[in-house]
């Protein structure tokens, strides 16, 4: 099993999850989640994406709706639940290196992840930075 | 020096709709808050030394090599490999899948073991894979030219032409340098508090401050094995010179927008910093002379600033004679009162280019009032988020922070002609335009001022003044980012750049600069709106003279010819 760094989970997981449609401010925020739980020697990617993206919406309604009102997660709350509202109240947490991420959980975030990225194409290609032609100077 | 009141600092802060344009972000200059400066000045408080501990080259100059320096009570080693690489296969660009040279700063002193593993990964940079002991890795190529000119001179015995190593500046470049925890390596929390670290990107200067002396010794190295007893080592003065280069593509913008906590504490210090100076209500004669030394400096190093692109040069034409001007008609005396700021306000007369080289100057001989200000330059919080906040509340944070939007016409096709994007190209990061070229659909979201207006005719679509953030987010998700930004703007005014960067007039170059001059960049060489090459550490003490050199390098001249 490989060790990730928490911002490679982050940022990998946003855009996975952007990559299966959901929008980017809520895919940035599973994405924070999903670092949280993995730092806690859970496999944070695999939950996440066990969620459809209607459930990501409604837990993330849920969980803005109970801090609106000042309230800790509901009793019998899930890891996800709690690693959520976590998140966004901001609380501090034990930033360990993610070693339970399984090959499986990160290939299909690799995947998703794709559908983020533009086809190359000769014009594509004149859009990047960069000489493209020759950099022997 | 005159004591500055707190109020009177607030009074002359520059406003964030004067700073955050493109346009002047796009004319700023390093100045002794930068990155490289606080790295060095970190370096020689703490009696840093650096060691060559392995050297094992061949006579070409490809193989290995191990740095050794120890900063507030840790060990980090510049690990470094060399290979042959093909004309063919030398770009610059994120899509190259070789390099002249790749490295690695390591945790600690690297094992025979480790030697071996990163040997397999660092010349495949992305396509390798790192553990928490690399803190940051990174590649350069050659300047061909310049490399095999001074290697040349130095085994024929004599010192390189210095109107060469001039006009180019550097030995190698980097193409990318990367830190927090890409392809494995530490996260940027595992070392942002230790002594000497913890600045931004302070890790990623140590780096190249390394790889730069890296590149001195490689090319004395090729040197002494073409010419044996003939060869001479570089003139300290030229080796000072030669900085490091790097090439910067559109990666950097993103950059800058996803991290608006963190570009507001870059801005805010230096505007405080400026403001500290500006409320100076006299100056003693010896730092008055140190200014118009530093000023003298300046007007030579932007003479020997040459560029071929036509819109850099042609700027540089105007600052060289507003600063001409300068000398006849600039409170240059700084004998009157609020003299930095007389100087200030003449420069407002000038292009934005003399406006902020000014302004860089105006920094540099304060030292003792301003640099504790680079404490407060990096971000590592969480960000706070109140889904609880009224809607009415979120209004107020628009209407103060965010009026700038309300002026840019989406209905306007060219407001909208850019989109930034990720190739599938290893995953470089590029700018199309939305009318042309497939893949918007796939847009990143840079398009703050868009983002916002639509906010807006959300937030109008709610009637009761006690709805709430959570309630908008539970009907409208796709809000989520841009309300995030709104909220933690309202305590950062210098979080957003206050222009459309989606619009067809929009040059990226302009973000690229903003953030290479806070890197500690000079020389910056456009090659189109797209991209630069700059050079970093020019004139900066080398690695056995910190404590002899000191920290006095702003736009270091070029040496006299040896």
């Amino acid at each position: 099993m490989l060790s990730f760094s928490l911002n490679e989970v982050h940022m990998t997981l946003r855009k996975a999850l952007c990559g299966r449609g959901l929008a980017f401010g809520a895919a940035d925020d599973w994405g924070a989640v999903a670092a949280r739980m993995s730092a806690a020697g859970i496999d944070g990617v695999a939950l996440v994406l066990a969620q459809d993206n209607e459930a990501l919406y409604r837990l993330l309604t849920e969980a803005d709706a109970r801090i609106s009102r000042g309230l800790d997660p509901q009793d019998g709350a899930s890891v996800l639940q709690v690693a959520l509202h976590a998140h966004l109240i901001g609380a501090s947490y034990d930033r360990q290196r993610a070693q339970a991420i399984a090959t499986e959980s990160w290939q299909a975030a690799l995947t998703w992840a794709q559908n983020t990225y533009v086809p190359e194409s000769d014009t594509s290609r004149l859009g990047g930075a960069g000489a493209g032609t020759n950099d022997n100077d | 020096m005159s004591y500055v009141h707190a109020a009177e600092i607030a009074q002359e802060m520059r406003s964030p709709d004067t700073v955050m344009r493109l346009a002047r972000l796009g004319s700023a200059f390093p100045t002794r808050l930068s990155f490289g400066r606080a790295l060095i000045r970190r370096l020689i408080a703490d009696g840093s030394t650096v060691r060559r501990r392995l050297w094992s080259m061949d006579d070409q100059g490809f193989g290995r090599a191990v740095y050794r320096l120890e900063l507030g009570g840790h060990v980090y080693s510049l690990v470094a490999f060399t290979t042959a690489l093909s004309d063919e296969d030398r770009s610059d660009r994120v899509i190259a899948e070789a390099w002249d040279a790749s490295f690695a700063l390591f945790d600690g002193d690297p094992e025979d073991a480790d030697l071996d593993r990163l040997q397999a990964n660092l010349p495949k940079q992305e396509a390798g894979r790192y553990t928490e002991r690399e803190l940051v890795i990174s590649r350069s190529n050659k300047s061909v030219r310049l490399f095999s000119h001074v290697a040349d001179a130095l085994a024929q015995g004599r010192q390189p032409d210095i109107d060469m190593v001039d006009s180019i500046g550097y030995l190698m470049r980097t193409t990318a340098v990367y830190g927090n925890g890409k392809f494995g390596i530490a996260d940027r929390f595992v070392f942002a508090d230790r002594p000497g670290l913890q600045g931004p990107f302070a890790a990623e200067m140590l780096t190249v401050w390394l790889i730069r002396t890296f590149t001195h010794d490689l090319v004395e190295h090729v040197a002494q094995m073409r010419g044996g007893g003939q060869a001479v080592r570089l003139d300290p003065a030229i080796k000072r010179h030669l900085g490091i280069g790097n090439s910067t593509g559109l990666g950097m913008a993103p950059f800058l927008v996803y991290h608006p906590e963190l570009i507001h504490n870059w801005l805010h210090a230096r505007e405080t910093a400026l403001a500290r100076v500006r409320s100076l209500r006299e100056m003693d004669a010896e730092t008055g002379t140190r200014l118009r030394d530093l000023f003298n400096r300046a007007r030579d190093h932007v003479e020997h600033w040459q560029v071929p692109d036509a819109q850099q040069a042609e700027r540089l034409v105007t600052l060289r004679s507003e600063l001409a001007e300068a000398v006849r008609s600039a409170p240059l005396d700084l004998a009157g009162p609020y003299p930095i700021k007389a100087l200030m306000e003449w420069s407002d007369d000038q292009s934005l280019e003399c406006q902020e080289l000014i302004r860089a100057l105006c920094l540099e001989p304060f030292g003792a009032i301003i640099d504790d200000l680079t404490d407060e330059m990096a971000f590592s919080g969480g960000t706070y988020f109140d889904p609880g906040m009224t809607l009415s509340a979120l209004s107020d944070i628009l209407d103060e922070h965010y009026q700038w939007c309300a002026h840019v016409d989406f209905d306007d096709r060219i407001a909208s002609q850019k989109f930034w994007y990720v190739s599938e190209a290893k995953l470089e990061p590029r700018l199309g335009d939305r009318y042309a070229e497939d893949g918007a659909d796939r847009e990143q979201p840079l398009d703050v001022a868009r983002q916002v207006q639509d906010l807006r005719a959300a937030i109008a679509g709610f009637e009761s003044p006690s709805d709430k953030i959570c309630d908008l987010l539970a009907l409208h998700p796709a809000h989520r980012n841009i309300v995030r930004r709104v909220q933690s703007s309202a305590r950062r005014p210098f979080a957003e750049i206050r222009d459309n960067l989606i619009d067809q007039s929009m040059r990226p170059i302009d973000l690229l600069r903003c953030k290479l001059a806070f890197f500690g960049a000079v020389k910056f060489d456009p090659k189109s709106d797209l991209w630069t090459r700059i050079t970093l550490f020019q004139g900066a003490p080398m690695c056995d003279e910190l404590q002899a050199r000191g920290d006095d390098w702003w736009l270091s001249t070029r040496p006299e010819a040896v």
